[in-house]
């Protein structure tokens, strides 16, 4: 794993490092830490990274609008902060995990779990944050109707027809998505409240056909699982022949 | 020696005896002592006669009899000028008045009116057919005593057509002797007593209507001027209707005794409240202290005046109301014209009404003079002219009600928008406290602070412990200021060099405060250099390890003078530094209120930033007392960390 500490205070860096390498041991890759936004920025442009530390109060600046460029990165993000007030915020951001400061090291340990194991659901998340040109722009979640997988990044199809690229990958968006967005296929996320029936094809293939029309591939150890998911989530999805 | 004109006989139709009445009139009447010129002559074509030539005879102890009248030699004739009446002032004297009336015309039955009611007595004597008549009416009498229920006195003259009568009067009054004599036809006196009872209802009804408002007025809106001037107004409407005689006829018919004493005592009534209206309306206890003793001097005349009238002779309370009238008008006009000067708008009506009333008296005693001819005008000026000043005094206490309102919720709406404005900048600077307190104590300071003691301890424990000690000094100073309005800039410079140490350890960086000037005397309130050094260290010094802060003091002129530079940048652009600085111009408002000036700006050639405060020297603020009192206690509270904890 390689990480990233963006906080400005020379103690306070020294710490986490100090702290991410106790917990992580031989996970981790490599640790920089960036003294300021533009050094962070810099970094992550040269240098890929999977996790970015983030302390939001860097130099007095505004977190937040940080946080939205921050997000919309391949990288998860945790947030190291002292100002536990807007905690709640940064999660409908769709960061992984937000941890207060003073850092105690089990929280710390508990936050960096999430990356691996995807363990407790980011159920807060209500932006998904893509870049753009002029900036980065918050997508809330309830237009994802699903994710689809391409090759470096993620496609999100919208309710309005519209799609969006975002840098995470699948398995990234699982750790923050909410509940009810289901993983059916190893290229699909969807939302299951989109799904309107299941249906089996010709060679056993499975698939989700959704309230917009649009059909997704359902992969075939998770179908099971899925259909009493989505069953038990509401009376259930008839499933209906498949055309042969 | 009698004079009586003996039963004429003759034809009734008047051509007949026009001519030989004549002669038969002049024969008897020459037998008269005095050649008597005073003499009616009553024709077809007119139903109405003013009795204006007639003789007169002065009777100064009243003791004449009727007969002993007509026998005395001291008979002169009377004329009057200009259309008046008889006017004879007021005399103690019996004045007998005497006329011929020839009756030229068709009817028989006439009027005689006497048109002043305040007449005590007067007796009407005629000899015809039937033998001497006599009537008498005045209002020392009751009134149902009268021969003709009216409030004028009227007796019936029954005048054979063709013949000619000798009417005696016998006038006695206490009061004025004015003898406004008419003979008419019952129709013509019908007429005009219609159109006189249509003027009275008018009249009236105006005071009424002005009465009942402003009474409602008064409970509405409880200002006592509504009271005073109904009070007033209705005490002038009683005055008024016991002058036409309508008061003894319809209120107290039975009761000469107080018809009699009537008039002065409401006179004093009345004009006790009009002084009391106009003392009310141009807030003369403000305006003036002699008017204001004045007007109270004349309201005690006038108490007295009301009482004196139920024991002492009417000639003499008639004369002292006389008096006082004339001083009230003259003091009301000087205090009316004193207000207008001064500028009080409502005054303005008041002294255009008063106005208005004089001029009404001046012209009906000018008629009364016979300066003035007598015309429908001048007869009712007075009626007029106090019509016009009751409604403009009315209209007068309408402005005045809304300047007052108007200047009342202008003081009000000042002291309120004044109180407002404090409990705001109280308020905010409360609320900026608690928010800086809890900027400082919760989130960014304490936490990140712990955080970097937490991290210390695995790395340098030492230096851990100094933070920790460096931060419960900074704490225990912080909770200690914070809550009063001023501390010494003692305390404040301590708090600083408290936080430059922590933040120093904090970034591993050294951070010093150079201080250049006497601290003595000077008081600031809580955090304010603090939250500079704050911003300072955020914005300016971040990543370099070593940050000098400059305190300059100066005291010139009663201001004291306080210079923050640093050698970094400091903007204000972040959220917090704006924060900070509204903290600094709220708490510098409420302790120096518009006395102060805070500056924030770029260093220009060297890089850096500069804060200048100024302020007032410590004692003269408001806040001073609270801050000495408690200075003490927190002297004793910082004064006792280890002193090995400084670095």
């Amino acid at each position: 794993m390689r990480v990233l500490i963006v906080e400005d205070e020379a103690v306070a860096a020294r710490g986490l490092e100090r702290m991410v390498r106790d917990i992580l041991e031989r996970r981790v890759q490599s640790v920089r830490i960036e003294r300021s936004l533009e050094g962070a920025r810099a970094h992550l442009t040269d240098q890929p990274v999977d996790l970015v530390l983030l302390d939001l109060n860097l130099n007095g600046q505004d977190g937040f609008s940080i946080l939205q460029e921050f997000v919309a990165g391949v990288f998860h993000t945790i947030v190291v902060s002292a100002n536990t007030g807007r905690a709640l915020e940064a999660f409908e951001y769709g960061v992984l995990d937000f941890v207060p400061k003073p850092v105690m090291k089990d929280r710390m340990q508990r936050a960096l779990m999430r990356m691996q194991n995807g363990g407790e659901r980011g159920g807060l998340t209500k932006f998904l944050s893509v870049r753009r040109e002029e900036g980065a722009v918050l997508i809330p979640i309830d237009k994802l109707v699903f994710v689809e997988g391409a090759d470096n990044d993620v496609i999100l199809h919208l309710s309005d027809g519209r799609t969006e690229r975002h840098r995470k990958t699948l398995d990234a968006l699982e750790k923050i998505l909410p509940a009810k967005f289901l993983r059916i296929h190893r290229s699909y996320i969807v939302d299951l409240e989109q799904i309107d029936h299941f249906r089996v094809r010709a060679g056993g293939r499975h698939e989700a056909v959704l309230r917009s029309g649009d059909v997704l591939p359902v992969g075939r150890s998770r179908y099971g699982e899925i259909r009493a998911m989505v069953a038990d989530a509401r009376s259930g999805a008839a499933e209906r022949p498949a055309e042969i | 020696m009698s004079a009586f004109f003996r039963r004429r006989r003759g034809h009734r139709r008047w051509c007949h005896a026009h001519g030989a009445l004549a002669i038969l009139v002049a024969l008897s009447l020459n037998l008269l002592p005095g050649f008597l010129e005073a003499r009616v002559v009553l024709d077809e074509g007119q139903q109405a006669y003013d009795v204006l030539s007639l003789d007169i005879l002065e009777d100064p102890q009243g003791a004449l009899s009727r007969e002993g009248a007509m026998a005395s030699e001291a008979w002169h004739p009377y004329a009057s000028r200009l259309g008046l009446p008889p006017n004879f002032g007021f005399s103690r004297s019996v004045y007998w008045v005497r006329m011929a009336v020839e009756n030229r015309s068709a009817r028989a039955d006439w009027l005689l009116q006497v048109t002043y009611p305040s007449l005590d007595r007067i007796d009407l004597y005629m000899m015809d057919s039937a033998g001497l008549t006599q009537s008498t009416a005045g209002d020392s009498l009751p009134f149902y005593q009268r021969p003709v229920l009216h409030q004028s006195f009227l007796f019936r003259v029954r005048i054979p057509p063709g013949e000619a009568r000798m009417l005696l009067l016998r006038f006695q009054t206490e009061g004025s002797h004015q003898y406004p004599i008419r003979i008419l036809s019952q129709e013509a006196f019908w007429h005009a007593d219609r159109l006189a009872s249509l003027a009275h209802g008018v009249y009236f009804g105006i005071i009424l209507i002005l009465g009942v408002y402003n009474l409602v007025l008064f409970f509405m809106v409880w200002d006592r001027s509504f009271l005073y001037y109904f009070l007033y107004i209705t005490g002038f409407g009683l005055i008024l209707l016991i002058l036409d005689g309508l008061a003894f006829e319809w209120l107290w018919p039975t009761f000469p005794w107080w018809q009699n004493r009537s008039l002065p005592f409401t006179i004093g009534w009345s004009f006790f409240w009009s002084l009391a209206f106009a003392s009310k309306f141009l807030n003369t206890g403000h305006l003036s202290v002699p008017l204001h003793r004045m007007m109270r001097l004349l309201m005690g005349g006038m108490v007295l005046l009301a009482a004196s009238s139920l024991v002492i002779p009417y000639f003499w309370s008639i004369h002292a109301s006389a008096v006082l009238v004339i001083s009230f008008s003259i003091v009301v006009l000087i205090a009316s014209l004193h207000s207008v000067s001064r500028g009080f708008r409502p005054a303005r009506y008041f002294l255009f009404a008063w106005g208005t009333l004089l001029i009404g008296v001046a012209v009906y005693s000018l008629k009364g003079l016979g300066v003035l001819p007598p015309h429908f005008l001048t007869d009712y000026s007075l009626q007029i002219g106090s019509a016009v000043e009751m409604s403009l005094l009315s209209l007068g206490l309408g402005d005045r009600m809304q300047t007052l309102q108007v200047d009342r919720e202008r003081a009000l709406g000042a002291a309120s928008e004044s109180r407002r404005l404090f409990q705001e900048a109280e308020l905010r600077s409360s609320r900026l406290e608690l928010e800086l307190l809890k900027k400082n104590i919760e989130p960014h300071f304490l936490m990140n602070t712990l955080n970097a003691t937490l991290f210390l301890l695995q790395e340098d424990p030492a230096t851990a412990a100094a933070l920790l000690g460096s931060l419960a000094a900074e704490l225990r100073i912080l909770l200690n200021v914070s809550g009063r309005p001023l501390i010494s800039i003692e305390e404040e410079v301590e708090l600083c060099r408290r936080h430059l140490i922590v933040m120093g350890m904090r970034h591993e960086a050294r951070y010093e405060m150079e201080l250049s000037g006497s601290m003595e005397g000077i008081k600031v309130p809580p955090l304010i250099l603090h939250t500079l050094i704050e911003n300072g260290i955020t914005h300016g010094l971040q990543h370099r390890g070593f940050g000098v802060f400059r305190l300059q003091l100066r005291q010139t002129d009663g201001m004291v003078e306080i210079d923050l530079e640093n050698d970094g940048m400091s903007g204000s652009s972040s959220r917090e530094g704006g924060l900070g600085f509204r903290y600094i111009s709220a708490r510098l408002e409420e302790a120096y209120p518009g006395r102060w000036t805070f500056r924030s700006e770029p260093l220009p050639l060297k890089r850096g930033w500069k804060n200048r405060i100024v302020i007032p020297e410590g004692s003269v603020s408001r806040a001073g007392g609270a801050a000495s009192k408690q200075e003490g206690s927190g002297r004793n509270a910082w004064n006792i960390e280890p002193k090995e904890h400084d670095v």
